[in-house]
């Protein structure tokens, strides 16, 4: 959404000099008003000074910086990337030595999720998303032994970063130098670790600035709420924001997405409804052959000028799959490839080198420049040459060639499980995750995956009971697996769609354990005052 | 930001050495002793104007020991304290400690001549670096002393044209394009006059009226001389520094005032060119005494402490400089066994303690003994025109084996010597064997302040009774003779009586002569009388009669003090 001139809500928030807290609705110029926010500051830096932009996903955080870049001269002192990447690279490995000493291995990052289960049980006490200081001190020796064997776990950065922003000065004195403010987004779904570093980061004299939305809370399911973005608005010296104004859908979608959360919300007068209702007769197999039926249609009615900008939007894995295998147009289907998840050196390196095989999304530069700084230049010409190759490389030779390419970059960061992992993966699977979708290609993907994205035309999918939202039976009650999550995201896909919004049902649906059952429609639809906001579809 | 620690192994001189740095520091040292490759040793991890190519290590550069061994490995490591700089803070991350203290370290070996970098914020937990990235905000601004001053100056006149083109205003760049087009058009208008001066345009007519005869082609062809068009840039960059005085044009200055000149404009640029307060700057200068007169030495040397906002580190061979630098840490290079060490294991502080305690005696004078290998401290100007005169008639070469006569000139000598021994500078005295009557004792008692005196020099705590008779000159010698011995040992020597005394025993006749008297006691005081003045002009008379003196006591402290000043040139350890 390109916003030329500010609304009046968005400049108050970008006009704001001290700490605050704003809440961001779908579609209001989000990135936007960050993105003003982060060029107004820089520009009264000097050039060694800059900003902790803290974003989601990497995705999302090169975006960021893409934007805030624009027309200003150096973003070099800024950090922009996830809050672990932030603790890991700013805090704790620049610091850990000074109060435990250096061990005698190079210290690496691992997993906790990655140990052995019986090693695991070690770590029973930390709760992911919830560990608190306290917590990491009451057990602070076994740290320290991991940490003298070279081991640190990623689960536990944020809090060692607050342990030790309390216990050194010169990492105190750091921050305070080098970073005037510290923003994090998506503040609805922070950690409560994230969150205590957050008001420490304020408390030693940055200004604070936390963008969320609680209905947007999507990921319960790790231990992520809402509450702390909740909690902010009590903190002293908090000044709180709303950017309300959608920008993005068309006015008919966002009555129905703000009806559809608050039952008082007084939708407009507008004319034109672009909600629409579907139910097909029979199974999976009849919707997808309906839509595909009907994409030129809409395509020329709602004026969509690349298949791209056309998002089908699933709940669950196995709807995504299934549509995936039924769809006949040319689609791409949205998943994470395990290599995107794992957190060590290596499965990044493999990541872009990948990225820059299927898409071309990487240069090599970028990739070069992950090399461990000590590599030799003759070193690093080698790995060119190799990583130029990859290209034209038979698939068989390119896992090997990769391994090669890792081992000259980062050697000592040898991770075998990554090896094993790239090296039992499909070709096919790669080549999907990680060639970019071409425009001449519908986007199938789950609404977590959407999260953050628009499209012209959204068909929203899994829409029936059961599923959206999820109910299970326990005891011979029925209860809902998370009401409040599976709102919240029924309002995300909602609000992706600009112009036109396809509510999708078929009568039958296939059960996870192989049986045909009647679709009942989801309770979601139901509710008071919707109907009257959409219409049948025409096509 | 400052240099607070350096050492350095196996480079070049110095095969062990520790040195502290403060925030003005003098560095002193005889020639040779390694002061410019301490300073370069420094360089290699502060100076961004040494190439990554004149790191590398030459076999030369390893330091060989008094046995001829040669070291394996190089190590320099430089401390840097009181990081303030929020620049420097922002940049090097974890690498401060919490006192604001880091340290780089650079190591080369041998056998491969190969060489790494290091860095962090305890010398037991420093990272291997690629480059020196580190130096992004600190600036280390050098002067060698074989700087070519015109040079620089013509050089850096292009950066001062350059900073003013950016510091104008909107208005000045208006004005100034402006004129340059005007400049142009005037320049092309010469152009042209000059083409029509008869001369030029006439000049090739000979040549042309030949090339006719040769050739019909050459018919419509005219060969000529042309002013080649002159071009505005031209001379712009044939500007060249100048200097007026009052209203004239004259040439720049001779060597002295370049030097000025050099320092001002070295100083004015760093300050322009990095911001004060944000960004680190040392400043180190070599001998800026160069070509100049003394009290432009002395007022340059006001200027580096007073101008400077930073650490100032100058080495110099001037005893004005030294004198008026006021440092707080004085740092004097020396030899030993084949290598060179910093006096009092390179505590600059505690050589500072000791200059402090000079105050306002610190002058040229005391100030030359710091250059000197051993010092003679005499008790005033007569016995130091002696003592010169002496060497001279006994063909002791004093300045050959670089040693001072210093006259402590009423000044207790053990300021001095605490100076002297900070800095490891080999000294003796002679000090009168003078006598004080006890106040209001009766029947008079007296002490014998001279011996006492010089005992307490020697380190002992050896008194004399008071004596309540009248003190003879044979008790005086009586007395003295004891320690006669055990005080010239530790460099202590006592006269007999005092200087007119004793030179007037041992050259009666000379002594009466001179002074017109009738006997000794007359002539003595009569010299006396006008201590210096009229010891000066015996000197001049007299002077060959003191090549007889050549075995005497009187002339031992000379003959002491070239024992030691060669004692340090030979490679056994001194005393």
């Amino acid at each position: 959404m390109i916003v030329v001139t500010p609304t009046r809500e968005q400049q108050l928030a970008i006009d704001c000099a001290g700490s605050m807290v704003a809440i961001a609705r779908p579609g209001s110029g989000k990135t936007y008003v960050l993105s003003e926010k982060i060029k107004h500051i820089l520009d009264g830096l000097p050039h060694y000074r800059g900003v902790i932009a803290i974003s989601y996903t990497k995705k999302a955080s090169a975006e960021l910086k893409r934007r805030a870049s624009v027309g200003i001269a150096d973003v070099k002192a800024s950090f922009f990337g996830t809050i672990d990447r932030f603790a890991c690279g700013e805090i704790v490995l620049p610091f850990l030595s000074h109060i435990w000493g250096r061990p005698q291995n190079e210290v690496a990052i691992h997993l906790i999720k990655e140990l052995p289960d019986e090693e695991k049980e070690a770590w029973a006490w930390l709760k992911e998303n919830q560990l608190s200081l306290a917590d990491l001190v009451g057990h602070i020796s076994q740290v320290k032994r991991h940490y003298e064997a070279g081991v640190i776990f990623l689960e536990t950065v944020c809090a060692l970063s607050l342990y030790l922003l309390e216990q050194s000065e010169a990492c105190r004195r750091y921050i305070v130098t080098r970073y005037s403010h510290v923003i994090i987004d998506e503040y609805q779904d922070s950690g409560l670790e994230q969150h205590q570093l957050f008001l420490e980061l304020n408390e030693l004299g940055l200004i604070a600035i936390a963008v969320g939305d609680a209905d947007q809370s999507i990921f319960q399911f790790a231990d992520k709420s809402a509450i702390h973005l909740l909690s902010l608005r009590t903190v002293k010296g908090f000044n709180e924001f709303s950017i309300t104004l959608n920008h993005r859908c068309h006015a008919s979608i966002v009555d129905y997405s703000l009806k559809f959360l608050k039952d008082d919300y007084v939708p407009g007068d507008g004319s034109e409804i672009r909600v629409f209702s579907k139910k097909c007769a029979g199974g999976l197999d009849k919707l997808v052959e309906w839509i595909s039926g009907s994409i030129s249609a809409v395509r020329f009615d709602y004026d969509v000028e690349k298949l791209c900008h056309i998002g089908i939007l699933v709940k669950s894995n196995a709807t995504l799959a299934e549509v995936g295998s039924l769809l006949k147009l040319p689609h791409r289907v949205i998943y994470t490839h395990k290599l995107e998840d794992a957190q060590n050196p290596w499965a990044r390196l493999f990541c872009e080198l990948l990225s820059y095989r299927f898409s071309g999304g990487t240069t090599i530069q970028e990739i070069l420049e992950m090399a461990h700084p000590l590599v030799q230049r003759s070193q690093i010409k080698l790995a060119r040459l190799k990583i130029v190759t990859l290209r034209t490389q038979t698939d068989s030779d390119l896992f090997s060639s990769m391994e090669a390419v890792a081992e000259i970059l980062l050697p000592g960061h040898t991770n075998k499980k990554t090896v094993k992992l790239l090296e039992e993966s499909k070709m096919a699977d790669l080549e999907r995750a990680f060639s970019a979708p071409s425009d001449g290609e519908l986007q199938v993907m789950t609404i977590h995956k959407a999260k953050g994205s628009e499209f012209d035309v959204v068909f929203h999918l899994d829409l029936y009971d059961w599923v959206l939202p999820g109910k299970s039976k326990r005891g011979g009650f029925l209860h809902y697996t998370g009401l409040e999550q599976d709102t919240h995201l029924h309002y995300v896909g909602i609000t992706r769609a600009k112009k036109a919004l396809f509510l999708c049902l078929q009568e039958t649906r296939l059960t996870p354990w192989g049986s045909i059952e009647p679709a009942v429609e989801s309770e979601f639809l139901g509710k008071e005052g919707l109907p009257e906001l959409r219409v049948d579809s025409p096509y | 930001m400052r240099i607070s620690k350096v050492r350095i192994i196996g480079y070049r001189n110095f095969s062990s050495a520790l040195i502290n740095f403060e925030e003005k520091t003098l560095i002193l040292g005889a020639n040779d002793v390694g002061k410019t490759n301490l300073l370069r040793a420094i360089r290699l991890l502060l100076d961004n104007s040494i190439s990554d190519a004149e790191l590398e290590p030459r076999e030369s550069d390893f330091h060989i020991e008094a046995d001829g061994k040669q070291a394996d490995k190089i190590q320099i490591v430089v401390k840097l304290s009181d990081i303030k700089e929020d620049s420097v803070i922002a940049k090097l991350k974890g690498w401060i400690s919490n006192d604001g203290s880091t340290y780089v370290r650079y190591i080369a070996t041998r056998a491969d001549l190969e060489y790494t970098l290091e860095i962090g914020h305890s010398p037991k937990d420093l990272e291997q670096i690629p480059s020196r990235h580190y130096l992004r905000h600190i600036h280390f601004k050098y002067v060698e002393s074989t700087r070519k001053i015109d040079e620089y100056i013509q050089r850096e006149k292009r950066y001062l044209l350059k900073l003013a083109k950016q510091n104008r205003g909107e208005a000045e760049i208006g004005s100034d394009t402006l004129k340059e087009s005007e400049i142009q058009v005037t320049l092309n208008v010469a152009n042209k006059k000059i083409n029509e001066l008869a001369y030029v345009s006439e000049a090739a007519g000979a040549v042309n009226d030949e090339l006719k005869k040769i050739s019909h082609h050459h018919a419509g062809y005219k060969v000529g001389l042309e002013a080649q068009s002159l071009n505005f840039s031209d001379f712009v960059s044939r500007l060249r520094l100048g200097a007026k005085a009052g209203d004239r044009s004259i040439d720049l200055g001779g060597d002295g005032r370049n030097n000025q000149i050099l320092v001002g404009l070295w100083k004015a640029k760093s300050e322009i060119e990095h911001e004060v307060g944000t960004e680190a700057i040392i400043y180190c200068i070599e001998e800026p005494e160069a070509h100049l007169h003394p009290h432009q030495q002395r007022k340059l040397a006001a200027y580096l402490v007073g101008e400077l906002k930073g650490q100032v580190i100058v080495s110099t061979h001037s005893a004005h400089i030294a004198s008026k630098f006021s440092p707080d840490g004085v740092i004097r290079l020396h030899e030993r066994n084949g290598s060179s060490l910093a006096a009092s294991g390179g505590c600059a502080k505690c050589v500072d303690a000791a200059w402090n305690a000079m105050g306002y005696r610190m002058s040229v004078i005391p100030a030359e003994a710091f250059f000197a290998d051993a010092v003679l401290l005499v008790e005033g100007p007569s016995e130091v025109l002696f003592y010169r005169q002496l060497a001279e008639q006994l063909n002791l070469d004093l300045d050959y084996w670089n040693i001072s006569v210093i006259p402590v000139d009423g000044v207790d000598f053990d300021v001095f010597i605490k100076i002297l021994n900070a800095l490891e500078i080999s000294w003796v005295l002679r000090t009168d064997n003078d006598v004080a009557k006890v106040p209001w004792s009766k029947p008079a008692k007296y002490r014998f302040v001279g011996l006492h005196r010089a005992l307490a020099l020697a380190g002992s705590k050896k008194t004399y009774v008071d004596q309540d008779a009248e003190v003879s000159p044979g008790m005086l010698s009586a007395t003295r003779a004891q320690d006669e011995v055990a005080l010239a040992e530790k460099g202590v020597y006592i006269s007999k009586r005092d200087l007119e005394n004793d030179l007037g025993e041992l050259c009666s006749a000379q002594f009466i002569e001179f002074s017109g008297g009738d006997d000794l006691p007359d002539a003595i005081n009569y010299l006396q009388a006008k201590k210096a003045l009229r010891m000066g002009e015996f000197l001049g008379q007299y002077a060959s009669s003191l090549a007889s003196l050549k075995d005497d006591y009187i002339a031992r402290p000379l003959r002491h003090a070239i024992e030691l000043a060669s004692a340090r040139r030979a490679t056994a350890p001194t005393k």
